[in-house]
């Protein structure tokens, strides 16, 4: 029974595994300038000319993003669902995507991107990320110590509205372009030219895969509920900080470069549940590789749907992923009983 | 007598009425930048009694503000008792329905489509405010001066063009629009010249391998811009160093004193 169940998740990550690979090939080769599979293979030898240049600067960077920012999104929100014991919780809940905007609209409208340029938008949308993890987690620590999960989730709602509400009062006083800005950046966008910015957030996305498996254990345990969890000796308020520390990190850093990417966070933990169950073991790395594959390919839609405009991804994450959520809920498989 | 009296009164009526076609509105509000760039290129800011946040000479004069991009203070612009009221496309309708509620003649001008659109526009304004004549002579002057730039460029081979006016998201140029003229004139094929929409990926431009690419955004990202194209060595504009950076204020304005500036700064660009 038990080697079933692991052969089972074997299984999972080899399909996950091929579908990633399949993903990443599809996204190299999909966009206005004509390159093949047999193209990316005679470009990685020669490394000369335009094609090599468009395959290098920008389909490659474009997937490695979409690989990091849906694998951290995914994760995140497997992260908050099994703290939160909530099926509707999703990375953004807490705020964040809040506070990272209102940051974003703030620098936009004082003209500090046309003055610092275009690197100020993620400092300043990780500032701002930043400052709403602050005030959730300060406005949550219970008297004893720890954190009120409660709280949490109360205060990272008010806090989205809030600062939703200041994004509308700056752009209502400023001009038309600013206000296509921020509207554009709040859709979400993987086409992020800086290798730098990149590089952190892929190295953050696994920093947060890794260190979540350290609490493997206490997640799983936590899966019962927080009193029996500490009945069964584990030491839930650290869990739950540094899970919270943990998700709001990889979420802040994936909004900063890439803007408001929805429903990721919400939809893919559900299908990993749906598809391999609760088990922390295997639905954090499945959650990971699955959030991935799912990004990369809504960005292969964004960018060919309307080719060659491009559509913001945020928008295909919201329809696919809603359209997906919509249909796992209606079926009879009803996600939220395995939340336990 | 009676037909003395209605004949003197006739007289009266037409002299007013001439005055005012001679002279034109005499307190005018702009709700566009664009529009006041133009009154002022006609001498007629004293005329100017409200302006938005945007047009910066207006403002230097401390004419009152009375809007800003989107939103416009009613209440100020009765406040000054204009009589007419000037505004571009994006101005909401709305507005002009209630400063039309209150007896103001409003003019909307909308966004021109090409350069000759600009030129009548700037003839219709310049008859509002009684500088017919003026203005058509700046026409004249302007369109002979661009005449010149034009024949020189029609001999030389067509080029391909990325007209950028945005970055983040990518934006350009489309076909049909006054900017579109610009490229025109210097016997350029817009690479956008199918497309409908202009937000456009780098990769579109970097297939079409434009020949010379205009920046039109503000500030340093401008420059990060030129800088991003010419790291694609590849690409004709670079090989060529092609890629030239032009003030968004001039640039973007429909006026005929802007649209002359601009082709001056792509003619000396292009002729170095």
């Amino acid at each position: 029974m038990k080697n079933s169940r692991y052969l089972k998740w074997c299984f999972f990550l080899l399909v996950v595994f091929i579908l990633l690979l399949g993903a990443v090939v599809l996204s190299l080769s999909v966009g206005d300038m004509k390159i093949s599979f047999s193209d990316i293979i005679r470009l990685l030898k020669t490394k000369e000319g335009i094609e090599y240049a468009v395959l290098v600067n920008l389909r490659l960077p474009r997937t490695i993003l979409a690989f990091a920012v849906g694998g951290a999104l995914s994760l995140s929100g497997t992260l908050l669902q099994g703290v939160y014991r909530n099926p509707l919780v999703e990375p953004y809940t807490m705020g964040i995507s809040g506070g990272a905007a209102f940051g974003v609209a703030i620098c936009i409208v004082t003209g500090l991107y046309l003055k610092a340029g275009a690197i100020a938008l993620p400092v300043v949308g990780f500032a701002g990320a930043l400052l709403t993890v602050f005030f959730v987690y300060f406005l949550s620590i219970k008297r004893q110590g720890g954190l009120s999960i409660h709280r949490m989730l109360l205060t990272g709602v008010m806090i989205s509205f809030i600062a939703s509400s200041a994004m509308m009062f700056l752009m209502s006083i400023t001009s038309a372009e600013d206000v296509h800005g921020i509207i554009f950046w709040i859709m979400g966008s993987l086409s992020e030219p800086n290798a730098g910015l990149i590089k952190i957030a892929v190295v953050v996305a696994f920093a947060g895969l890794i260190s979540s498996y350290f609490f493997v254990i206490q997640l799983n345990a936590l899966r019962l509920g927080e009193t029996k969890a500490q009945h069964l000796g584990i030491n839930t308020s650290v869990t739950i900080r540094v899970i919270f520390v943990i998700a709001s990190l990889i979420t802040g850093i994936s909004v900063s470069v890439a803007g408001v990417i929805g429903f990721v966070g919400l939809v893919v933990p559900h299908l990993i549940r749906y598809i391999v169950g609760s088990d922390f073991r295997i639905s954090l790395i499945g959650s990971f590789l699955v959030g991935s594959i799912f990004l990369i390919f809504c960005d292969v839609l964004a960018r060919t749907l309307i080719a060659p405009n491009e559509l913001p991804i945020g928008v295909i994450t919201g329809i696919a992923g809603g359209v997906m959520f919509i249909i796992a809920l209606s079926s009879n498989f009803s996600n939220a009983k395995s939340l336990r | 007598m009676k037909k003395l009296y209605t004949s003197v009164i006739l007289f009266v009526l037409i002299c007013i009425v001439f005055n005012i076609q001679a002279n034109g509105y005499k307190r005018i509000v702009s709700l566009a930048p664009s529009l006041t760039k133009s009154i002022y290129s006609l001498n007629s800011q004293a005329k100017m009694v409200g302006c938005t946040s945007y047009c910066k000479e207006a403002t230097t004069d401390k004419k009152v503000v009375v809007a800003s991009m989107v939103t416009v203070n009613i209440e100020k612009i009765i406040g000054l008792n204009p009589d007419l009221v000037i505004a571009a496309s994006i101005t909401n309708p709305e507005y002009i329905q209630q400063l039309e509620k209150f007896g103001i003649r409003v003019v909307v001008f909308h966004t021109p489509k090409s350069y000759t659109e600009i030129c009548n526009q700037f003839i219709e304004l310049g008859q509002l405010i009684g500088k017919k004549e003026a203005a058509i002579k700046i026409i004249n002057d302007i369109s002979s001066k661009l005449d010149v730039m034009k024949k020189e460029f029609a001999q030389s081979k067509r080029r391909k063009v990325f007209f950028q006016i945005g970055a983040e998201p990518l934006f350009t140029v489309l076909p049909k629009t006054f900017m579109n003229d610009y490229i025109e004139n210097i016997n350029g094929i817009n690479i956008a010249s199918g497309l409908t929409k202009g937000t456009v990926s780098r990769e579109f431009v970097i297939t079409g391998n434009p020949d010379i690419i205009f920046i039109t955004t503000m500030g340093i990202i401008g420059n990060e811009e030129k800088r991003t194209w010419e790291s694609y060595k590849d690409l004709s504009a670079v090989k060529d160093n092609r890629i030239f950076i032009i003030e968004s204020d001039i640039a973007c304005t429909p006026t005929p004193v802007t649209f002359l500036k601009t082709m001056e700064v792509i003619y000396n660009s292009l002729k170095n």
